[in-house]
């Protein structure tokens, strides 16, 4: 019961980040970031792994419905995949926020380039757009600086006494 | 402190049928391509989060707005100078074209021409969100419910093509930059048809020219060919960026965009085309250029 609570929440934050994403940070060039994937890294750190895996897939599946030009299953893929990464990897971010933030990096690095190859097989190099070759530096930069200082209070938001310690 | 339930794992199979789901469902998608199922699941997708992004963008705009304000206040001054020099020159220019309006009348008359110009509504809507941090793709705030529909052609404030919806609820509509459109757009450039398709990971388009008689130049201005099923006719696109030779009876050059879709807060949504019945009798009496008449497969 607590965990289907725990996926609703992640759900609803990674609904939250896809909001602020696109609203806040559409307004800078520079700092760009998947907020989608910190919260699926971090559900990753607190929730069962299947938990995490079902967040990666439902979170992917509602980026593609947000995103009409996108084709329905591709972030759901890249997503689900990142939280078995993420699941598989996790005990490297628990050593403090500075660990959490560069195990992000890596993972977001990762979606970046599923995105781009899987993308590019299904056909969709025109949807990820002209800014796809800087955004493979500045997406994973952002998760690290964003990652880095709200890894902690979302784990504990997602389940209080679990995930990275300070 | 992480979680070590002891119970079986089962993530590696969890892992693989969300993976053949996520398959399943871009294989569907594709093969479907737009069909009504998936229309109606992103109408209703966007239902709920655009109204999301709109609370959003009421709270967040002012706040940033204050914020660029305040660290452009410096530079504003010059900007109005120049704003001023600008709206002089305009001034000027638009006594000219007002002259020359006069004597086009005239001309008319004397030769009795009758040229009735299909009425286009254009619907002002602001920029809410952009969802993707990799494409272009951004959502507006006017929707179906003022008149907004699937295809319709998408300019910035100057009249420059931005691109078209994708995607209509009653409230809000996604629009695509032609940069990420995988349908090309059929154009006009130095009299000749030709078609302007996006460019992986680019800013610049790719403009080829089948049946070419001439070579085109850096500045050549493109714009919207009457033979476009997707956009009306001479709208302005962009500009030629190099020289480009004939290679036997075919030219290919890069285009730079007029509109910036990366950062465009206004855009101006053109009902076209009209619906059934809007149109005047009489609009084919507009005569498309003599070369403007080849029809294209590869372009909208």
């Amino acid at each position: 019961m607590r965990s289907r609570r725990s996926v609703v929440l992640a759900l609803i934050m990674a609904l939250l980040g896809l909001v602020v994403q696109a609203t806040l940070f559409r307004r800078f060039n520079w700092l760009t970031p998947d907020l989608v994937v910190l919260v699926v890294c971090t559900s990753a750190l607190t929730l069962h792994p299947t938990s995490a895996l079902l967040v990666g897939f439902l979170a992917g599946a509602m980026v593609d419905l947000a995103i009409a030009s996108s084709v329905l299953g591709l972030r759901a893929l890249v997503y689900t995949v990142v939280a078995y990464l993420a699941v598989r990897t996790r005990t490297r971010a628990e050593s403090g926020f500075l660990a959490a933030g560069v195990w992000i990096a890596f993972l977001t690095a990762a979606s970046v380039v599923l995105l781009l190859v899987v993308g590019i097989t299904f056909g969709q190099s025109g949807e990820l757009g002209s800014q796809i070759v800087p955004r493979l530096v500045q997406v994973p930069l952002s998760n690290f600086l964003i990652g880095s200082l709200l890894a902690i209070p979302l784990t504990r938001l997602l389940q209080p006494g679990r995930g990275v310690t300070a | 402190m992480l979680d070590r339930e002891s119970r079986r794992d089962r993530t590696l199979p969890t892992f693989i049928t969300l993976v053949v789901l996520a398959f399943l469902m871009m294989t569907f998608d594709v093969r479907l391509s737009g069909g009504e199922l998936s229309r109606g699941i992103r109408s209703g997708a966007l239902g709920v989060i655009a109204p999301l992004q709109n609370l959003a963008a009421t709270v967040i705009d002012p706040v940033a707005d204050l914020g660029d304000t305040l660290a452009g206040l410096a530079t504003l001054r010059a900007e109005n100078l120049a704003l001023r020099q600008e709206v002089a020159r305009l001034q000027a220019e638009l006594a000219g074209s007002q002259d020359l309006m006069a004597r086009l009348q005239v001309l008319e008359e004397l030769n009795d021409l009758e040229i009735i110009d299909a009425e286009t509504a254009q619907v002002a809507a602001n920029v809410i969100g952009r969802p993707d941090p990799f494409g272009a793709s951004f959502i507006i705030d006017k929707g179906s419910d003022e008149g907004v529909a699937l295809g319709h052609p998408v300019a910035d404030p100057f009249g420059y093509v931005v691109g078209k919806v994708v995607e209509v609820s009653p409230s809000n509509a996604t629009v695509v930059p032609i940069t990420q459109d995988r349908e090309a757009v059929t154009v006009l450039v130095d009299g000749q048809v030709g078609t302007l398709a996006s460019r992986f990971g680019s800013d610049f388009l790719d403009l080829e020219v089948f049946d070419a008689v001439e070579p085109l130049q850096a500045g050549d201005l493109v714009v919207t060919s009457s033979v476009s099923l997707t956009f009306p006719q001479g709208l302005p696109v962009g500009e030629v960026i190099d020289d480009a030779g004939l290679e036997g009876t075919s030219i290919s050059a890069s285009v730079r965009l007029f509109a910036d879709p990366d950062s465009l807060r206004v855009v101006v949504v053109i009902t076209w085309p009209p619906e059934p019945g809007e149109v005047a009798v009489g609009t084919s009496t507009t005569a498309p250029p003599a070369s403007d008449t080849t029809p294209t497969s590869a372009g909208g």
